[in-house]
């Protein structure tokens, strides 16, 4: 069953419009509401002219630092390092009048109709007092702060004197753009209270996270929160945090006294929910003459914003994926009066890799060595920043596979020299990697007598497949047909379970359902040669065998295991499993990490510049994929979302205003972009880091694509573009 | 509907039909309570949708407009505001959430719809222009034992991740195959490009076209329970 | 969203005599910019005069020519035999141009009446002299990346995104229109967008009240089918704007080039046709050094703002592409 290609749980539901996301649940007479922005990137708001929208008929309340009810902090007493973040703002959402970047929330319209809300947003009249504000992404380079973690600034061996004694050196510098999410469903929220219980129907990525949040926010116990997902219309980072519009909708509700709807518009998403800052990175590699890498340095430079810390952190792969004994890495920051940036679809690892993998090419052309060749001799088993071995590398294997399967001995070495029908042709390609995470959580696994299996976990589908995987898991483990698995997770009140990100659910969750499901299987066992009438009474446990929903010693054909239950006498048989925050069977003294290896062919129209991508292959090494209908789905898009990065998406501003802040003017690949896309996966599994052998599958697709689309490019047209997206003005 | 339900008491109305009523705005005729929701007040229970209606205050801004139109095969009369668009009135009033809202500039395809034979972005019609016309939705794709086969294809090769683009993606797939758009991949690709799908699955779209295309695909998933 | 009132006009008589009375009223025909610029909030009509069922609908032989109805739609129009057989640039122009979905709301006459993707047009904090007359010009020192580089004024940068306006005045084609007086009107499509000067909120020279029933091609251009082409440049595969548009059309005798049409689109606030350069192809047998001259011509007065500066060379090499294919010439 692990490993097997089942079709996607709740498919029927998706295909027919059934599906329910945030906005989609039947509320009695709901109220909407809109969020108003700040024009304006720093300074204060001076007055909020109520009248100017009274004469619109539907609006019920407008809400605004004046009227607001006030909020704790969402922040758990121990999130935040002192250190570093000292210079944020520390604020709720409408707490007082400060803005700190374009597109601040606030105030909210709430009205009775989506139009009237709307209007009351567009026209409420705001007038400012500009602030002095800091919104020039670029001016990073010169006025940054380095956060003190060692996580983000590190150093080993000796930098300076391995760069100055080597053979060849290269170093340069890389850029890629603000991004942005835009997961197809709107972030949204559905706010209903009943007294002091708030329900909320969230497209979130953590159910169990936003009802701590959300409690913490309004003083409530987290009983008292529920937080509903049960699908979610994409996320890839930007519906993991608690953002503002969340708890406006709570409050909203709370002030008007009725269900309140929220959704983003597609600019608010722009605004409101995070994006992927742009990020100026300076790589420097330095090898001997035979293409050993002695020294490597990636510094990043990057921002934040004023009232929030992230960091995209892009020199951390560097710093592991090669053996490079001597590296530094710096990471700097500016804080600016723009939103804050946030985790997207391998935060650090896809914009980090873009600049490693694109100067690894650039080496290895230096070096006039085969950039296959050249990875496989710095190649190495163990993490040199983490000082542990990985616990399960294949990365070779993925080279070798990938090249064979791509036919990179095809490849001309002399850029833009392999014309073909008119365009130009290149091949290029790239080492995609991302880590193994995992954290804890807590299931419920129920045996009923009508011999369904339930299994509850407060974890969410993000489309990821979690509801698919988390059922065959349970059902090989337990020996039941996967159509006799019920599989409920979205919803707060199961017992808590991880954020969906940092690609963890299934090795996490995954996991401690696979134990649970043991248990329960064991539960099963003791219960059955305990019960007078079973047909294995008194036998040893041992004999027992648990398939195709059937119990039996072996030598029988076996009875099905419902009968246990209905002898019980009880409903049904259950057993609850937990692991700590680590989660659970991990073995210790070991480096966690995916890996894989990306081949692109791009061709170039040699006049007008126009890319096409006919084919990618790549290989991973994942360990166990649980689905492989599922896994490949996962590969394909974060593939696609790599080609985004590689030559569509660029979020542009203008004094701190997004300017292209829909679908039309923001490209993300269409249908008629994508051609050939071939992936293999090694299917070796991890044992060591959880208890299915997966290590989680979401992110490394994107991962090494953008460089490996730049190094094709630069094999076709012998062009080096080191600001993404590479869009065809950059090749004329 | 039925006189009783036409004469609601006072403490029935909401505020804002109060507040209007108290204002002494002129009740215009024919407008049922869950048309009232014109901008997209409340949920209509699908099945109850009113071929008739009651007397309700108009908004003070604009008149209402009064259209009657086929949606998924049953015949209704409305009044509604005129700024509603096609996609709300399915979303928020008649809960024909399958229909989905993405970007509401035309920019993703979320919301196709048939009217007529045709697909459009109802995000970008407004209900008033359905005067008249046949609206088809997700819902009303298929027939009441069977799936569609396009739906079935999907599932089989797995043509969405998320499930949120899927509506949209499945309206057009049907067309670029009634209209013979789909002779090759590359024709597949270019008229399938009115969907964005965010989480990739273009391949297992692409796929799913040709099976249907071809009649090949998995009979046994069209049966509905 | 903006409120308005709205109205289905009975016939094109009552639109056009509402809209003359009715101040701040627009037509609404297939809606797919209108609405979107409403619900921006870009645009505030008080009313909207619905007339998209009115029975301008037909694609039919006209004149020896072929008369496009305004409310047919764009993909009717597109799939058109008799337009695909004498005048296969305007369908391809159309198809190339947003999605099928749309393409299938969109109406002919409102394609001619598409506003610009000018991003500061369309984001109502920005000052805009097309949105708010004398609030100023955003684009100019800013991001203008699909704005123009011909025709631009002090005032207003914003370029025309129409693929198919740009096949039409390749094929000297002439909008029909009928006034609130009843009378009516030809307006070649060449004429009939203005360019901005002093006032870019001056889009067209339409009358207030003033309906495009029709769009006309003229028989004289069917000559043209054998050697046409439309090429498209964008940033994306499909549904996507141009960031340069080229309309070639040729005919060919001899192997010499005896008529020549040469119309750029997405470069300037309007289709930019360029007659002197379309009259040094004249006699002239196709070749890749007369096409770059030509090119150099077409492109005389161009003017980058920045962003924007790639579209001068990149036009320049869509003009040799375009006729290179449309002449079907090896050069």
């Amino acid at each position: 069953m692990i490993g097997e290609a089942r079709n996607r749980m709740h498919g029927l539901d998706k295909v027919s419009g059934k599906a329910k996301y945030a906005l989609e649940y039947e509320v009695d007479k709901p109220l909407y509401a809109i969020m108003v922005k700040s024009h304006i990137s720093s300074g204060t708001i001076e007055n909020i002219d109520e009248s100017s929208i009274q004469d619109i008929p539907g609006i019920e309340m407008l809400i605004h630092s004046g009227n607001a009810l006030k909020l704790n902090s969402t922040k758990k007493p121990s999130e935040g390092n002192p250190d570093v973040e000292s210079e944020e703002i520390s604020r709720e959402p409408l707490a007082d009048k400060k803005v700190y970047f374009a597109g601040q929330d606030i105030a909210i319209v709430v009205a009775s109709n989506i139009e009237d809300a709307q209007l009351g947003a567009s026209r409420l009249k705001v007038t400012y007092k500009k602030g002095e504000g800091r919104t020039d992404r670029s001016s990073v380079l010169k006025d940054y702060y380095e956060p003190r973690p060692e996580e983000l600034q590190y150093s080993r061996g000796d930098f300076e004197t391995a760069k100055n004694e080597a053979d060849v050196v290269i170093s340069e510098e890389y850029e890629i753009p603000t991004e942005h999410h835009n997961p197809m469903e709107l972030s949204a929220t559905t706010a209903i209270w009943d007294g002091d219980r708030l329900t909320v129907y969230d497209a979130t990525q953590g159910v169990s996270n936003h009802q701590e949040g959300i409690a913490r926010a309004f003083g409530l116990e987290p009983k008292n929160v529920r937080v509903i997902a049960q699908h979610i219309g994409g996320g890839f980072g930007c519906k993991g945090t608690l953002w503002p519009h969340t708890l406006l909708t709570a409050m909203a509700a709370k002030m008007t006294g009725r269900p309140v709807k929220m959704f983003l518009t597609r600019e608010d998403m722009f605004t409101s929910v995070g994006h992927r800052p742009k990020v100026i990175q300076k790589v420097t590699l330095a090898a001997d003459k035979n293409g050993k890498l002695e020294a490597g340095a990636h510094d990043t430079y990057s921002y934040t914003s004023k009232v929030g810390t992230f960091y995209e952190s892009c020199g951390v792969t560097s710093a592991m994926l090669y053996d490079i004994p001597n590296f530094s890495m710096k990471h700097r920051y500016g804080r600016l009066n723009l939103p804050t940036p946030t985790y997207m679809r391998g935060p650090g690892e896809s914009s980090g890799t873009y600049a490693l993998e694109a100067a690894m090419d650039e080496m290895a052309e230096k070096l006039n060595m085969d950039p296959v060749e050249f990875r496989i001799i710095n190649d190495t088993d163990r993490d040199l920043k983490k000082d542990l071995p990985f616990s399960s590398k294949h990365l070779k294997e993925c080279y070798r596979r990938g090249a064979q399967l791509f036919g990179w001995e095809n490849r001309n070495k002399n850029p833009g020299k392999m014309l073909k029908d008119g365009v130009l042709v290149g091949h290029g390609m790239a080492t995609s990697t991302y880590p193994a995470h995992r954290s804890g959580g807590e299931c419920n696994l129920t045996l009923r007598k009508d011999g369904t299996v339930l299994l509850r976990t407060a974890t969410q589908d993000i489309g990821t497949g979690t509801y698919t995987v988390l059922g065959q898991i349970v059902a090989d483990t337990l020996g039941v047909p996967f159509e006799k698995v019920i599989v409920e997770i979205g919803d707060s009140d199961y017992p808590k379970g991880p954020l969906s990100g940092g690609s963890q659910v299934t090795a996490s969750a995954g996991s401690y359902v696979q134990l649970a499901a043991e248990k329960l299987r064991k539960k099963l066992g003791s219960t059955a040669i305990g019960q007078s009438e079973s047909p294995y009474f008194q036998i040893n446990e041992n004999e027992l065998q648990f398939e195709n929903g059937k119990i039996s010693d072996g030598s029988s054909e076996g009875e099905n295991i419902e009968n246990i239950v209905q002898r019980s006498g009880e409903e049904n048989i259950s057993v609850t499993y937990s692991t700590d925050e680590t989660g659970a069977k991990q073995e210790e003294g070991y480096a966690y990490q995916s890996f894989g290896a990306v081949f692109v062919e791009a061709n170039v129209d040699p006049d007008l510049g126009i890319i096409t991508i006919p084919r990618i292959t790549a290989v991973y090494d994942v360990g166990k994929v649980i689905n492989r209908k599922l896994g490949n789905s996962q590969f394909y898009g974060g593939i696609i979302f790599g080609y985004g990065m590689g030559l569509l998406e660029h979020t542009k501003y203008d004094h701190g205003h997004v300017v292209n802040a829909d679908l039309a003017e923001y490209y993300v690949p269409v249908n008629a972009d994508i051609n050939d896309l071939q992936v293999e996966y090694l299917d070796i599994p991890d044992y060591k880091f959880s208890s299915h052998g997966g290590r989680g599958i979401g992110e490394i697709g994107t991962t090494g694509v953008a460089a490996a689309i730049a190094n094709a490019i630069y094999n076709a047209t012998g062009k080096r573009i080191r600001k993404l997206p590479i869009t065809l003005d950059k090749l004329i | 509907m039925k006189k009783e339900e036409i004469e609601r008491k006072q403490e029935d109305l909401w505020p804002e039909e109060k507040s209007l009523i108290e204002a002494k705005i002129s009740r215009r005729k024919f407008i049922s309570r869950a048309i009232l929701a014109a901008g997209g007040m409340a949920i209509a229970p699908y099945a109850t949708l009113a071929a008739e209606a009651i007397d309700a205050p108009a908004l003070p801004f604009e008149k209402f407009v009064e259209i009657e139109t086929s949606i998924n095969g049953r015949q209704m009369k409305m009044k509604l505001d005129p700024r509603t668009s096609l996609l709300n009135l399915l979303r928020e009033q008649l809960s024909l959430t399958g229909t989905k809202l993405g970007c509401n500039q035309g920019a993703c395809g979320a919301c196709t719809v048939f009217i007529g034979k045709e697909r459009i972005n109802s995000c970008l019609t407004l209900a008033a222009q359905i005067d008249g016309q046949e609206v088809t939705t997700i819902e009303g794709i298929g027939s009441e034992e069977d799936f569609h086969p396009m739906q079935a294809a999907f599932i089989e090769h797995d043509g969405f991740q998320c499930g949120y683009c899927t509506s949209g993606q499945i309206m057009s797939a049907i067309k670029v195959v009634e209209n013979n758009r789909a002779g090759s991949d590359d024709e597949i690709q270019e008229w399938m490009s009115g969907n964005i799908c965010r989480c990739g699955a273009y391949k297992g779209i692409v796929a799913a076209i040709k099976t249907v295309r071809d009649g090949n695909y998995d009979k046994s998933l069209l049966k509905k329970m | 969203m903006y409120p308005f009132q709205y109205t289905k006009a009975k016939e094109a008589s009552e639109a056009t005599a509402t809209a003359s009375r009715q101040e701040n009223s627009k037509f609404l025909a297939g809606g797919t910019n209108l609405v979107d610029l409403i619900r921006r909030d870009v645009v505030h009509p008080d009313y909207l005069i619905d007339v998209s069922h009115l029975d301008f609908k037909t694609i039919k032989a006209y004149n020896g020519g072929l008369r496009l109805g305004a409310m047919a739609s764009n993909s009717e129009t597109a799939a058109n035999k008799e337009l695909k057989e004498a005048y296969p640039i305007v369908s391809q122009a159309i198809l190339l141009g947003a999605s099928a979905q749309l393409r299938n709301k969109a109406s002919n006459g409102g394609n001619m009446l598409q506003k610009t993707r000018c991003p500061y047009f369309m984001s109502p904090p920005f000052p805009c002299n097309k949105r708010e007359p004398g609030s100023g010009c955003s684009a100019i020192n800013g991001e203008n990346r699909l704005l123009s580089i011909l025709g631009t004024s002090e005032k207003c940068i914003a370029s025309y995104p129409s693929d198919m306006a740009t096949a039409l005045t390749a094929m000297d084609a002439v909008i029909q229109t009928r006034l609130s007086d009843g009378s009516e009107r030809s307006i070649p499509v060449v004429d009939f967008h203005l360019l901005p000067e002093d006032t870019p909120w001056k889009e067209t020279v339409l009358k207030e009240g003033e309906l495009i029933t029709a769009i006309d091609l003229p028989e004289e251009s069917k000559e043209f089918a054998e050697n046409s082409y439309y090429l498209k440049i964008r940033d994306r595969h499909s549904f996507a704007f141009a960031l340069v548009s080229v309309a070639a059309a040729l005919v060919m005798e001899s192997g010499k080039i005896t008529k020549a049409r040469l119309v750029l689109g997405s470069v300037a606030p309007k289709p930019w046709r360029n007659r002197e350069a379309e009259e040094m192809l004249l006699g002239q047998a196709p070749s890749e050094n007369l096409f770059m001259e030509v090119a150099e011509k077409a492109l005389e007065g161009a003017k980058g703002f920045g962003e924007n500066d790639f579209k001068i060379p990149l036009a320049k090499k869509g003009i040799v592409r375009a006729l290179r294919i449309a002449s079907k010439s090896e050069a």
